[in-house]
């Protein structure tokens, strides 16, 4: 069956810019009155709240929320700007307005951040050896967020049962490919 | 089209850790998964390559969230342009003038800067050695001299196997032997699937000789190609040549 190759009209990541778009600004507003930080720790400490999201959504956490996504992307992005004046010393300037909120640590549990790095990275030069319709399921679906039906629908495929075999295969030879060059690495 | 092999462990494994199992098929696994310690392989190798490819997932989610970023300070700035345009003039002139006395790219340092690291097959751990697997081992030691040996003995066999082809370029290429190796870039057959990589490859060779038409022609051809990673790599490239 032959495949389109087409990109998904709107991705998961567009849904996300959007609310990065929607909200940044009000965030850096409200960061510079309360803490009196610089643009850019404002910006920086709200791409990790969207990120921090994103990762939820993406491992099914998102039913777990109990507040708006506005307040959850305010709460991570205060205590992102709290870890990074921790560093600095400057906790005394930071108030509590976002108790009660849990907020997961987006961290993968025991891998550390070298050991996700190169494996990061070597998924990505495996993935680059893929058949291109292999590679564009599997970044369909894990690297943009989509859902089943927003990959059978960008690939031309019949439905999401097509969609998720295909990925089941390409994700096996990605697997494999992975395995050879860490057996090789021992 | 080339046949899909489905393993069924493996695509039980991925469904465990994409949670797509019932309770009773997900207790019967992890009771596998106490005794068999294959099972738990495999669980570690489809973890590790999910969590990789979320990982490239976020890695691109932060790209378009700082190019919102550009995209909003830029509008921010619309304002602050209109009320200190004189200063900004100013800027940009000396930017402008700067910009012009600063050293230009050329075709062999655009070559360099695009340059993708090949990273040469796997090598099988069969019991009967393959020539490819010799000539793997010695180009993944940067025994670039043994690889080129090899090469050319299995290509007096087979003259017209485009992973041969593919790799006495790319050995050619690390020699700085340019012209040979886009001589054996140029002989990759189109369907290969080494075609794109083999053009993209050439092109930069053909910077490196300052030929910057041919690496034109070889690059729009990537370009329109279905290699995603390398169309956007030579679609850039293409616009940094047009700036020269």
């Amino acid at each position: 069956m032959e495949s389109t190759l087409q990109p998904a009209a709107h991705t998961e990541h567009d849904r996300y810019r959007a609310l990065y778009k929607e909200h940044r600004n009000p965030f850096v507003r409200w960061a510079q009155q309360r803490y009196h930080v610089e643009d850019e720790e404002a910006h920086d400490a709200f791409q990790e709240a969207v990120i921090v999201l994103y990762r939820k959504s993406s491992d099914g956490g998102l039913a777990e929320l109990n507040c708006s996504v506005r307040t959850y992307l305010f709460a991570v992005g205060k205590n992102q700007l709290l870890n990074r004046m921790r560093v600095l010393k400057k906790q005394d300037a930071l108030q509590d307005d976002f108790d009660g909120i849990l907020v997961a640590d987006p961290g993968i549990k025991g891998m550390d951040g070298q050991e996700k790095e190169a494996t990061a990275e070597l998924v990505r030069q495996r993935l680059a050896e893929l058949k291109p319709d292999d590679r564009r399921v599997l970044e369909l679906y894990y690297l943009e967020g989509n859902d089943m039906d927003a990959v059978a629908e960008a690939m031309g495929l019949k439905n999401r049962n097509v969609a998720k075999k295909k990925k089941h295969y390409a994700l096996q030879r990605l697997i494999s490919l992975v395995r050879v060059v860490k057996m090789l690495a021992l | 089209m080339e046949e899909q092999q489905n393993d069924p462990v493996m695509e039980r494994t991925i469904r465990y850790v994409e949670n797509d199992m019932d309770v009773v098929e997900r207790a019967a696994f992890e009771q596998e998964l106490a005794k068999d310690p294959a099972t738990r392989e495999n669980l570690a190798a489809v973890r590790n390559t999910i969590s990789g490819l979320k990982d490239l997932g976020v890695e691109r989610l932060r790209k378009e969230l700082r190019s919102a970023d550009a995209e909003l300070n830029g509008r921010g700035m619309a304002g602050a342009w209109r009320k200190w345009w004189w200063a900004a003039a100013a800027v940009v002139l000396l930017g402008g003038l700067g910009w012009w006395l600063m050293p230009r790219d050329t075709p062999q340092a655009l070559a360099d800067h695009y340059a993708v690291k090949e990273e040469g097959l796997p090598v099988l751990m069969g019991t009967s050695p393959r020539v490819l697997d010799a000539i793997m081992n010695a180009y993944k030691q940067d025994d670039l001299a043994t690889a080129g040996q090899l090469l050319e003995l299995a290509a007096l066999k087979d003259p017209t196997n485009d992973t041969l082809l593919y790799f006495t370029g790319v050995v050619m290429e690390r020699e700085k032997k340019y012209p040979k190796a886009e001589a054996a870039y140029a002989r990759v057959p189109g369907g290969s699937a080494y075609a794109l990589r083999a053009m993209y490859r050439g092109a930069l060779c053909a910077l490196q000789e300052s030929r910057t038409d041919q690496a034109r022609v070889l690059l729009q051809r990537v370009a329109a190609g279905k290699d995603a990673q390398l169309s956007e790599r030579a679609e850039d490239l293409l616009k940094r040549l047009d700036r020269l």
